[in-house]
């Protein structure tokens, strides 16, 4: 007997938007070669894993985690009452991450923002004047969220993200022993706080094939050097996460910096 | 020609230099690649040539290209349909692709029997999409794994939004009619 089991068309789509096809590290090591590269880094090579490259890596995983750890789950209900943050059980956690994502965090900001704007369907709110340090290095549109995300960066490393989306059934994923504080942003309810899921095993992961999705152990770290900024104006969600700058140096921003920077946003 | 991704600066670049086109790479080459691989190019590794190929090619001709960032993207796009559709020319059939699990993105929550499924089901969309037409394919690549939206598809490939959208609803459909029955899919 023939069995029907065929999908509909919301299955049909949602099947095509989960391939995500990213090139392998041996795709930009020849890249790297090409003559528009000219000028450029040469490539790693392979065994070599400078410090700064590590930290850098490590940051930007940090990052990645923090970003992919949303969740349009009620269950902040039940747990303590916050507005934008959903505070697991414990301080640890699985995370699913291309590890594309690892060897070249900085790969998928590859739009302009007009670009991304296309392709969120919404203009993007952008700070009138950037911190000292920080230059634009890319947008990227994350099409599970709905989200335009903004990439700057410091020559040292920092790096500051701002995402915004439409989702505001969104909540972002922390550590049980995270301690989120409530900020006014231009009159707004914010929500602050330090602290990334941090993921040890960065460097091995490195060594896995580029294109495979791996699931990684992260662990809540409230030390780590980042920090998170949260609110909502209308029906736009914003976050802003910084990263990686090194306190009273150039280019580092704390609370107070970040609420500012929210607040010049137009 | 008006690009995909419209809204942004209609400002006209120069492609002369290296770094305005280092630059135009690094902004580009992720969604030429998956457009080249959506269109069925084959492997990862034939995708990854074919985008390095495309890349060359407008390299050379450069200095011919005028128009802005947007305009520069439809003309990447354009290279890279055309080294495909040779390459299908030559090969006279669809290369085969045994990469695509290596490309989804899974929910980090489901268990690892849905996450079997899952890719075995999006394995066989992949199959299946060698059932379309090109233009067919091609504008479920540009609305679905690029993330276009109709008004731009529309703008790349010179066809008004109605009919994008109804090529859409048919291919949608002619996947949905002609997907395997489960006795078919095991012993296929």
């Amino acid at each position: 007997m023939m069995m029907s089991n065929k999908p509909d068309d919301n299955q049909i789509i949602d099947w095509l938007e989960s391939v995500r096809p990213t090139p392998g590290a041996e795709f930009y090591q020849k890249a790297a070669h090409q003559p528009w590269a000219a000028g450029e880094h040469p490539p790693r090579k392979a065994g070599f894993f400078p410090r700064r490259v590590a930290a850098i890596a490590g940051l930007a995983l940090l990052l990645v985690v923090v970003i992919s750890l949303t969740s349009p789950s009620l269950e902040v209900l039940a747990q303590r009452w916050l507005q934008f943050f959903l505070p697991k059980t414990s301080d640890q956690t699985t995370v699913q991450i291309p590890i594309s994502e690892i060897s070249d965090p900085a790969g998928r900001f590859t739009l302009t923002i007009a670009e991304a704007e296309a392709l969120a369907g919404f203009t993007a709110r952008v700070p009138a004047e950037l911190p000292s340090d920080f230059r634009f290095s890319g947008a990227a549109y994350e099409a599970e969220r709905g989200a335009i995300v903004l990439n700057y960066m410091t020559q040292s490393g920092g790096v500051l993200r701002i995402i915004q989306s439409r989702a505001v059934e969104e909540y972002q994923q922390i550590g049980a022993s995270a301690e989120v504080e409530m900020v006014s942003v231009g009159g707004l309810s914010g929500e602050y706080l330090r602290g990334a899921w941090v993921i040890p095993e960065v460097k091995s992961a490195l060594d896995t094939p580029a294109k495979t999705t791996l699931p990684l152990q992260a662990t809540w770290n409230p030390a780590a050097n980042s920090q998170m900024l949260r609110w909502q104006s209308g029906e736009m969600l914003f976050e802003i996460i910084v990263a990686g700058g090194v306190e009273n140096q150039p280019g580092y921003l704390d609370k107070e910096d970040l609420i500012a920077l929210a607040e010049q946003m137009h | 020609m008006t690009s995909p991704s419209s809204c942004s600066s209609e400002e006209i670049i120069s492609l002369r230099s290296t770094a305005a086109f280092n630059a135009l790479y690094r902004r580009t080459h992720q969604t030429v690649f998956r457009y080249i691989y959506g269109l069925g190019a084959g492997s990862t590794q034939d995708a990854e040539d074919l985008t390095a190929e495309t890349y060359i090619r407008a390299w050379q001709a450069r200095r011919r290209f005028r128009g802005d960032a947007q305009a520069a993207l439809g003309w990447l796009l354009r290279i890279a349909r055309n080294l495909v559709f040779d390459r299908f020319r030559w090969q006279k059939r669809q290369p085969k692709n045994d990469t695509i699990e290596t490309h989804i993105l899974h929910d980090p929550a489901a268990s690892p029997e849905a996450h079997a499924m899952y890719t075995q089901q999006v394995r066989l969309l992949w199959q299946q999409l060698n059932q379309l037409d090109r233009t067919q394919r091609e504008i479920l690549v540009l609305r679905y794994i690029l993330g276009f939206q109709v008004r731009a598809i529309g703008e790349y490939l010179e066809i008004k939004e109605n009919t994008v959208s109804v090529k859409i609803r048919r291919a949608l459909e002619k996947l949905r009619q002609d997907w395997p029955n489960d006795d078919e899919q095991q012993t296929g």
